[in-house]
């Protein structure tokens, strides 16, 4: 229902005696004004001016002295800043906020010209580390979520340059993300922040495993360490995407143990997977247990079978494959029973759609080899759509049970 | 309400003077960075580096020449480093030597820390790009040499027979100073 049309209508309700003034006010305040939208306009409009910057910088222009481009560079940059500053002093946070990250971004076009006029090819990323260092102080200054994922952004792609280009990971890169943007998100909680944080702290540990050919599962300690820690977080609401990507690391982990691992004698797979088990099995414990408290002291004990999808089957001689189907399964059951209890859409969803997931695993893997493949897809799909029309009901009829429940409410 | 303004308008203030304080560490890093490679122009040691060949190779960045220097690949019998052999992404430093007959500079070892030497050589910190087949393949920043705007193919054919003259200051900054055709 759009705010508009409630607001040209709803006053007529009124005076028919339909609604009280009161209730009118209430339904106005269920649909607030939506700022968003427009806000989001002087932000994509930096965004394409920056670009525009940066490959007009990229282009070299050799026909003007190099000192006379920098000064160019630091004349354009301050400028920004200062535009930012004063519309922001205008009340126009958004354009101001959009104007400061151009600033930002005709920095981070400084230091590639620096390295141009003296035909400096960089083998390492500490100047842009001073880029991304300067977006996090501006993002704590301006407190604007655009700084904030425009620094994350630098932060990660200096680390995809950095292990791609020169193989290396820098530590220093990382904790200045991980403390900087990590306790800004801490004072200022906030959802998308939290999912788009979360998911390049992973891909960083898997660049960091990668990087330094450390047996893969090494990757679920910083992972799990993330989870473990959200355990202590009071708050609900905006943490969850700190838990929900680890666990997603996790299950697509264990599914593609599932669907690519053949149980043979002269098969490595598993063993190149595999971290050193005492180590392993030590810092693994002690994050569960730590998370364990962490969930005892904020009654979310609930939660605690979300660690089946740790288990180490990998060390298994035999037989990993079917441990990991059956921890998929009872994973997305448990989701799913939890999504309804807790009364969660998202967990409902994910639950649903990890559930297909999994029959579609199992049913790969144990019908593949003996079926016809025609006779393969005809039936998977007709499991698949079954399975959806029967979840998707159950759905449908929950949440209209729940809806007739709020319905019911202001009338008691 | 007067009041509240005030405060919001002096937090404002103080906002403006932190992000002054920022821009000016932003341009002093600019400005610094391009004083430290200056430096190196105008205090370095001249040295003459011969180019090899090379295959064309284009990037996003503008037109410019890709060079490769036969200081690029030095053989494995040149490492003196303690310990293991290096490895992809290394940092090491090279010790040159001025050939005197050819007049260009050319590889005596390559170290892990970097090592003492007289007056007629000099050190080039590197990054190791891979180790094999009796060489080690060794970036220094100064493979590449921006030109102006569709004059880069016709350098790069020649680019395999060049003599490229570097500045190398005591810090181990070095910069292209230019390029004999």
């Amino acid at each position: 229902m759009s705010r508009k049309w409630l607001q040209q209508e709803g006053p007529s309700w009124v005076r028919q005696n339909i609604i009280t003034p009161e209730q009118y006010q209430r339904i106005l305040a269920c649909y607030p004004e939506q700022k968003r939208a427009i806000g989001l306009i002087p932000i994509l409009g930096s965004i394409l001016v920056g670009l525009g910057i940066l490959s007009f910088v990229a282009a070299n222009w050799q026909q003007i002295p190099d000192i006379v481009r920098l000064i160019i560079i630091g004349i354009t940059m301050t400028g920004f800043y200062a535009a930012g500053e004063m519309f922001r002093r205008r009340n126009h946070e958004k354009l101001g906020a959009g104007l400061i990250g151009l600033g930002l971004l005709t920095f981070g076009a400084g230091i590639v010209l620096v390295g141009q006029m003296f035909h400096l090819q960089a083998y390492g990323v500490t100047s842009f580390i001073v880029w991304g260092t300067a977006g996090v102080l501006l993002t704590y200054l301006i407190k604007s979520r655009y700084l904030f994922l425009l620094s994350l952004l630098i932060f990660s792609g200096l680390q995809w340059y950095n292990t791609t280009e020169f193989n290396h990971f820098s530590f220093v890169a990382f904790v200045i993300m991980v403390v900087g943007l990590g306790y800004y998100w801490l004072k200022r909680p906030d959802t998308l922040l939290a999912w788009c944080l979360a998911a390049s702290f992973a891909v960083q540990s898997i660049l960091l495993v990668t990087v330094h050919e450390w047996p893969f599962s090494w990757f679920f300690i910083p992972v799990w360490l993330l989870y473990s820690a959200m355990d202590w977080a009071k708050e609900r609401k905006s943490v969850y995407p700190f838990q929900a990507i680890p666990l997603v690391a996790a299950f697509v982990h264990n599914l593609i143990i599932v669907l690519f691992y053949t149980d043979r004698a002269d098969s490595t797979f598993l063993q190149d997977l595999s971290a050193q088990p005492l180590w392993y099995g030590l810092a693994l414990a002690l994050l569960f247990a730590l998370s364990l408290a962490g969930k005892q002291r904020f009654n979310r004990l609930s939660s605690s079978p979300d660690w089946l999808l740790a288990l180490p089957f990998f060390y298994m001689p035999h037989g990993a494959d079917a441990a990991y189907l059956l921890v998929l399964f009872a994973f997305s059951l448990y989701l799913l029973w939890r999504g309804y209890a807790e009364e969660w859409a998202v967990k409902i969803n994910l639950g649903t759609l990890l559930f297909l997931t999994s029959t579609m695993a199992a049913y790969g893997k144990l019908a593949w080899d003996f079926m016809d493949k025609s006779v393969f897809f005809i039936l998977g799909g007709v499991i698949l759509l079954s399975l959806s029309w029967f979840l998707n009901r159950r759905k449908k009829q929950f949440l209209t049970e729940h809806r007739e429940e709020e319905e019911e409410k202001p009338h008691d | 309400m007067t009041k509240t303004n005030n405060g919001s308008g002096l937090k404002k203030k103080r906002g403006a003077v932190w992000l002054m304080l920022i821009v000016a560490l932003q341009l002093l890093f600019l400005a610094g960075i391009a004083c430290f490679h200056y430096s190196a122009l105008w205090v370095g040691k001249e040295i003459t580096l011969q180019t090899v060949p090379v295959d064309p190779r284009d990037q996003l960045y503008g037109d410019y020449v890709q060079l490769n220097y036969e200081i690029n690949s030095p053989p494995s019998s040149a490492w003196k480093g303690a310990g293991r052999q290096p490895e992809r992404g290394d940092v090491v430093y090279v010790l040159l030597a001025e050939n005197v007959k050819e007049g260009d500079f050319e590889v005596v070892s390559v170290h892990d820390q970097k090592p003492s030497h007289s007056a007629g050589e000099v050190v080039l910190k590197g990054r190791v790009q891979y180790a094999d087949y009796g060489t080690i393949r060794i970036h220094y920043g100064l493979e590449q040499y921006f030109v102006e705007e569709n004059t880069g193919k016709a350098l790069e054919e020649r680019a395999g027979n060049l003599l490229v003259h570097v500045k190398v200051a005591p810090w181990g900054s070095a910069v292209i100073e230019r390029i004999e055709l």
